[in-house]
């Protein structure tokens, strides 16, 4: 009979703090559980007291990686709450940022963290004499995404130059040029980038669930749009609590959510099988050589899909820098808000996933307040995917186990440091 | 140094966003140099090492420990031991260690009344019986317990010897690099100093133009459309250069927004918030005591404002509760 008892405290290579407990004693799963331990750092209470200006500068600091996205949802939502509509230009450039964003954190996940697995090594740093090409590539890659960011946001991480209704800060038209020379080249980076991911030995698990993601019909949404499931379901953005419902357990912090079924899933591979008609048809063919197309139900293959994301964002961005150019670039004076008072929620699909915001004002101040972050959404579904594994892969050798088990929970990509609904948990 | 002639080097976050970690990351192509002069023993969002191996290194195994992010609990703050206990050189590394940033702002209220609104208020969360986490649960397979969260969001400073301090919310990449080249080159100045920063403020590196302020009244950002070239703070607009130490490059005003005072309070200064303070009441054109309280009273959240970065480092502390005091 298998007793296996596997305690991975404090995963590595996740952007936060989490550990695993597996204990099967005689054959039989006791405990299979990915916990996390994060310390807690709740910017829905100290948000309150705050003026509206500053809530997407302070919420930015939810996430390090996802900083870009959590200012553009936070900003989305003190803009419905106070009547603000953004000006094309500002949709524009927000998009472009956003892209910026979704690259650099993709790239490092996929070949800072990811890729160690496959090459069978402990992180990035021995490939460095080992795969240099790769590492080299990887750099630049982030180098592109980095300065992109910080010719929009005035900085690449916790971005300044994002308001409420607008920007105070423009790429002038020749930096906008040369960006979108930059990515044109970097078509060569991403083609190779596609084909090493193509050889991978991706591991084999099916477990279907339900995904939530953000939807658009004219364009792969990561801002604004409808929240679509793949259980037929559709909801606007204000009404986002009908999909997260969250809910707590007495022996851990993070909150939980669940929709149609016990769990859902989101980020890259929930967007793709939503949103796969709308990808740009390069990355349609990045998918097609990647052997993805929806549904998608292995979850390892996130880490895959981030790729063809890659691919759509490099393309996208080379439009939208030709869009931006064509109309001509001008500083704009922010739109003023109509009004001080009011309640509104906004959404981003950020890297890892759909994320809200959700505002109350009174006279400029922000009285209420919640943040519902993607890896708090894709909790109950990492859990039920290593049950479900489990099983399948109980009579491999310890080692194996724990392998498969530390790269099922890196695939969600899990940045566990968006702590807002997340509290430490360790046993005894 | 070990046996090849590498630095020894631990990185580790606390309570965090990981933006320290990324800003690491964005020393891009230098992380080849880095990795060429330093050996990186414990990293963990990147490399595959787990805390018993850090508790089985000998004391002093490590020659520089960067340590990034707040101390919130009670397992931030048994890191925080076992590491200076591990390093040679500890280092206070980003804005959270340093002065505790943002999160820091949780010390205007305290946790009974963050849990309150995070577990039970937000509109989102269904939660009829009113479930709130526990520091020990009965489980089938035993007892979960979950550390202790302090009222307080403290800096690394405040649970331990520091010897060096990088500012910045993140700290930016050239001046990290200047830290590792002065490890390096074992060119540190005195314990307790601030390094990856200079000696002056915002404003010495800011490309605005200044003229003696005399101010009457205080904008938002999006009220005006600031003149180009001309310091944000003379028209109008509250720009924590003056009371904020440099080494950013001005990063902010650059962009057209002011400074928020990331890289904390400039040398000699204690409390940022004060100064920032006091810079503002300099410079308010009122001919009478009431004008001038209706001007600065004008400002909108002011302790916000004021101690964006620095309230777990300020002479405040914290919020002190009426019935508290
Ligand atoms: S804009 Fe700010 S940093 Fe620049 S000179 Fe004026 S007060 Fe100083
Ligand atoms: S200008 Fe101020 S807030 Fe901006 S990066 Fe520099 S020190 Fe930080």
């Amino acid at each position: 009979m298998t007793t296996v008892k596997i305690d991975v405290h404090h995963l590595t290579r996740v952007e936060g703090h989490g550990d695993i407990v597996i204990d099967v004693q005689n054959g039989e799963i006791k405990t299979c559980r990915f916990e996390v331990v994060e310390a807690p750092r709740f910017f829905e209470a100290f948000v309150r007291g705050r003026s509206y200006l500053e809530l997407s500068h302070i919420t930015s600091r939810i996430c390090g990686i996802c900083s870009v996205g959590h200012a553009t949802a936070s900003l989305r939502a003190t803009e419905n709450a106070l009547g603000v509509e953004p000006s094309e230009q500002t949709v524009l450039l927000r998009k472009l940022n956003f892209h910026g964003e979704l690259i650099d954190s993709h790239v490092l996940h996929t070949y800072y963290l990811v890729a160690p697995d496959f090459l069978g090594v402990g992180s990035v740093i021995p490939l460095i004499e080992t795969h240099r090409e790769v590492v080299e590539r990887a750099l630049r890659i982030k180098k592109l995404s980095g300065d992109l960011c910080a010719m929009i946001g005035g900085r690449h991480t916790h971005p300044v130059a994002l308001t409420v209704g607008g920007f105070t800060h423009f790429p002038t038209e020749q930096e906008l040029r040369d960006m979108q020379q930059r990515l044109i080249d970097a078509r060569a980076d991403m083609d190779v980038t596609v084909a090493l991911f193509a050889t991978l030995p991706w591991p084999e698990f099916e477990r279907e669930t339900e995904y939530v993601s953000l939807h658009k019909d004219d364009e792969y949404a990561f801002i604004d749009g409808t929240i679509v499931t793949s259980d037929g379901f559709s909801y606007p953005i204000s009404e986002y609590r009908k999909v997260t419902n969250e809910w707590c357990v007495p022996f851990s912090t993070a909150k939980w959510t669940k929709h149609n079924r016990d769990a859902y899933m989101v980020g890259a591979m929930a967007r793709m099988n939503n949103n796969f008609d709308q990808l740009h048809p390069r990355a349609k063919e990045a998918a097609a050589k990647l052997g993805l197309k929806p549904l998608m139900t292995n979850s390892y293959l996130n880490s895959a899909a981030q790729v063809v994301e890659m691919v759509h964002c490099i393309e996208d961005g080379i439009e939208i820098c030709d869009r931006l150019l064509t109309r001509g670039i001008q500083p704009e004076k922010p739109v003023e808000p109509a009004t001080l008072s009011g309640e509104g929620a906004g959404s981003c699909d950020v890297p890892r996933g759909i994320l809200f915001h959700n505002y109350v004002y009174e006279d400029g101040i922000c009285v209420r307040a919640n943040c519902i972050i993607p890896t708090n959404q894709n909790w109950a579904n990492v859990n039920a995917d290593m049950q479900a594994l489990l099983p399948q892969i109980i009579d491999k050798p310890q080692d194996e186990i724990r392998l498969a088990m530390e790269m099922l929970v890196r695939a969600y990509d899990p940045c566990i440091s968006c702590s807002t609904h997340l509290l430490n948990v360790t046993f005894v | 140094m070990s046996h090849n002639g590498k630095l020894k080097l631990g990185l580790y976050w606390a309570a965090s966003c990981g933006g320290c970690d990324i800003a690491i990351v964005e020393l891009r192509e230098k992380i080849l140099d880095l990795d060429a002069a330093a050996e990186i023993l414990f990293w963990p969002c990147a490399m595959d090492f787990k805390i018993k191996d850090v508790e089985a290194m000998p004391d002093g195994h490590l020659d520089v420990c960067l340590f990034n992010g707040a101390i919130r609990s009670t397992e931030n703050e048994h890191m925080a031991h076992l590491l200076r206990q591990k390093a040679q050189v500890l280092v206070a590394f980003g804005s959270c260690a340093h002065e505790g940033c943002i999160p820091g702002l949780a010390n205007l209220f305290d946790r009974q009344s963050i849990f309150e609104r995070v577990y039970l208020e937000t509109p989102s969360t269904d939660n009829p019986a009113g479930v709130l986490p526990q520091l020990s649960t009965l489980m089938p397979e035993g007892e979960i317990v979950i550390p202790q969260l302090y009222n307080t969001v403290k800096t690394l400073a405040q649970v331990e010897d520091v010897d060096y301090f990088v500012p910045g919310c993140p700290p930016q990449a050239p001046q990290i690099w200047a830290v590792v080249e002065a490890i390096l080159g074992g060119a540190l100045p005195p314990k307790g100093s601030v390094v990856g920063a200079n000696e002056k403020t915002v404003c010495d590196e800011c490309p605005h133009r200044r003229e003696e302020k005399r101010i009457r009244r205080f904008y938002r950002p999006h009220e005006i459309i600031p003149e180009p070239g001309r310091c944000l703070f003379d028209q109008g607009i509250i720009c924590a250069g003056p009371a904020t130490r440099g080494g950013c490059g001005a990063l902010c005003p650059s962009v057209g927004m002011p400074c928020r005072g990331c890289y904390g309070p400039p040398p000699n200064v204690i409390d940022q918030g004060a100064a920032l303070l006091s810079a503002v009441a300099s410079v308010v054109d009122a001919d009478t005591e009431e004008e001038a309280a209706r001007i600065v009273g004008e400002i909108v959240d002011p302790i916000g404002t004021f101690y964006r970065f620095s309230l777990p480092s300020s002479l405040l502390h914290r919020v002190k509760r009426i019935e508290n005091l």
